[in-house]
């Protein structure tokens, strides 16, 4: 009898040349994808240069996209003298995914650049996690490395994908090869469909709350269940991409109807292995939730697992709102956000950051009801710019705080309810500043009233999303 | 490897995340630059909060203001050390200050792999709580052949953690050096 196999089990078997591996094991895969940005790409290239040698080729261009995103908005020039190594390292190498910043000039002293005009006619793509999928570079069996903790929001595709250093890109980048300890596999199941107040957000920060910020270290964590079904592609990211929050290694979802209608639209492969969970595969612990139980969730200062329901904290006064980045900044958390706000005036300056220019342009592109807007109708943007929302260019943007001059940065000792996946002390710039991690439904309330806020005061009834965010 | 290191402790808490051990602002100076990579051993441990930098007191820097290197080679913290973001800049950080060895009740796992596969710093688990024991100055040893920390300040001995499965990367010095001499890549 073979031993049964988680996905993560069998991805990693199939890619180190074994019919098994079980938790513990250590091997050589080969990897799939490898992914770098600008901040880590500079430091990833010296080193691929000072192993490899000066002359030395990557070993497959066609699977090293390179997706600038970090700190394109800035007027520091070593930042972008970062994106001229990138450029210089494409045109070196061939390499035929690089999305740049084609209106940032490189010279020094150019200063704050001028954003793109229109979001469809840029090279430039935004965040590397939302822009990864979008350009079919997500596909489900396959294994992605990424300069960058919040690479397991590829798991969302039935991959296997996790965050690597400098060093281990750079070896990645000259051999397409990476050695990886087997992990176990925690369960997460969730029942029931996703309701009208809820979004994946909650779900991920009640499995945080649950097994602690450190609770899934070294571990994979797979999420399934209808309740994980009845999620669009887009929220799946959301689950995913915060399994790092939890010290996993990463997240995966199970391959289904939804993940083949996006991979297929995008893909820029043609082939791909779907993995199943085998029904007896060892968890390293389970754990359950009926979707019509769970209320929505905030984390507050200063970590991810510091979880309580929004209407516990309606006495918390807010600063600010922000609404953007991987976790939170796609098209259908920015229909989630403008279902609560359109015809509303929020109460505290609401930063809204498109996760890509896809995004972008689909705000500008479709209505409330996630469909292309029709004649007399506003759009995303309009919705979101008449409620007072201050709209910024697609970028990591204040996620991570980054240089001082970065659009919507907490550069005082502020409380912000934020879309995006980490709290911990200086995260979105100032130190002492407080950020409760939250939906965007329940941002977008919060915003409203300028206290942390349970979005159900402000939802009738089903939100749709319609066909954004997948062809 | 040198089989022991010896000198002050820099004493963190829990959960140390990698953007306080180098702060997101500083991430544009490129490591693979000699005089830029000095930067990251200024700027090492810039976005730890009051109170929290080298306890029990909490308000010892660990690098000097406006210089390049700490006093202290030795950083013990306490559970979950060096989660959050995957950026090698933190291992690099600290080595870059003169650090030398990184001991935790456990390790976020991104940043275990950086020191290991990078070679920048040896990490080490703790069997026990070390961080309320132990004070930023004390003079400290790690043996890694009998896998002890001593505290020669306080004349006592602490037990390490085996470094286990990856054992053969640390000695051969990082990823690469291990590769080479498995013959995967050229030397």
């Amino acid at each position: 009898m073979p031993r049964a196999m988680t996905m993560t089990e069998k991805i990693l078997a199939a890619h180190c040349g074994q019919d098994q591996v079980q938790p513990g094991d250590n091997v050589w895969v080969n990897v799939d994808i490898l992914m770098t940005h600008d901040v880590c790409g500079p430091g990833t290239i010296g080193i691929f240069k000072e192993r490899f040698g000066k002359d030395a080729k990557v070993w497959d261009p066609t699977r090293i996209p390179i997706i600038p995103d970090h700190y394109i908005f800035t007027a520091d020039d070593k930042c972008h003298r970062n994106i001229q190594i990138l450029r210089d390292f494409v045109t070196e190498q061939g390499i035929p995914y690089y999305y740049d910043p084609d209106f940032v000039n490189t010279q020094a002293g150019s200063g704050m650049p001028n954003p793109y005009r229109d979001p469809t006619q840029t090279n430039y793509k935004g965040v590397c996690h939302k822009a990864l999928p979008e350009e079919g570079h997500c596909r489900p069996g396959e294994i992605m490395l990424g300069t960058d903790s919040h690479t397991c929001t590829a798991g969302a595709f039935g991959q296997f994908a996790t965050g690597v250093g400098n060093t281990d890109a750079a070896f990645a980048m000259g051999t397409g090869k990476t050695w990886l300890k087997v992990p176990p596999t925690m369960k997460f199941t969730f029942k029931g469909n996703i309701p009208p107040y809820l979004t994946a957000k909650d779900l991920i920060l009640a499995v945080i709350g649950q097994v602690g910020f450190s609770g899934a270290t070294y571990k994979a964590m797979y999420f399934t269940g209808d309740g994980v079904q009845s999620l669009s592609l887009e929220d799946r990211m959301t689950l995913t991409n915060m399994a790092i929050e939890a010290g996993g290694k990463n997240g995966i979802c199970d391959v289904d109807e939804k993940t083949l209608r996006y991979v297929e639209a995008r893909s820029n492969r043609p082939d791909w292995t779907v993995y199943q969970e085998d029904v007896n595969a060892e968890y390293d612990g389970e754990f359950t939730w009926d979707l019509n139980d769970l209320e929505p969730l905030v984390a507050k200062p200063h970590s991810p697992d510091n979880t309580a329901t929004a209407r516990e904290c309606k006495d918390i006064k807010l600063d600010r709102a922000y609404i953007g980045s991987c976790t939170g900044g796609k098209i259908t958390d920015m229909i989630f956000a403008a279902n609560i706000l359109h015809g509303q005036q929020v109460k505290i300056p609401t930063f809204v950051v498109p996760g890509s220019t896809e995004v972008h342009a689909d705000m500008k592109r479709l209505g409330l009801d996630g469909e292309p807007v029709k004649e007399g109708q506003k759009n995303i943007e309009q919705v979101l710019q008449d409620a007072g929302c201050l709209l910024g260019a697609a970028s990591c943007a204040a996620c991570l705080g980054g240089p001082q001059d970065t659009f919507g940065r907490l550069n005082e000792p502020i409380n912000c309810i934020s879309t995006t996946n980490r709290n911990f002390p200086g995260r979105m710039g100032h130190k002492e500043a407080g950020v409760f991690l939250a939906s965007p439904l329940t941002a977008a309330a919060s915003a409203l009233t300028g206290h942390v806020t349970d979005p159900r005061d402000y939802i009738n009834g089903p939100i749709t999303t319609g066909s954004a965010g997948i062809c | 490897m040198q089989s022991t290191v010896r000198g002050k402790a820099f004493i963190m808490g829990d959960n140390i995340d990698t953007d306080q051990i180098i702060p997101a602002e500083y991430l544009s100076y490129n490591p693979a630059d000699p005089e830029e990579r000095k930067y990251f051993g200024m700027y090492a441990m810039a976005g730890v909060p009051k109170g929290q930098l080298g306890l029990p007191d909490g308000n010892t820097r660990f690098v000097p203001e406006n210089e390049f290197a700490t006093e202290f080679r030795i950083v013990i913290g306490g559970k979950n050390y060096g989660c959050g973001s995957s950026r090698e800049h933190a291992p690099l950080a600290m080595a870059e200050a003169g650090a030398q060895v990184v001991i935790a009740e456990f390790f976020a796992r991104i940043f275990y792999r950086n020191c290991v596969n990078g070679g920048y710093l040896l990490p080490c688990e703790s069997v026990e709580r070390l961080v309320d024991e132990i004070h930023t100055g004390d003079d400290c040893e790690v043996n890694i052949e009998t896998g002890t920390l001593t505290n020669h300040t306080q004349q006592k001995t602490y037990q390490l953690k085996p470094l286990g499965d990856i054992a053969p990367i640390i000695e051969a010095g990082g990823v690469f050096e291990y590769a080479a001499t498995k013959g995967m890549i050229k030397d």
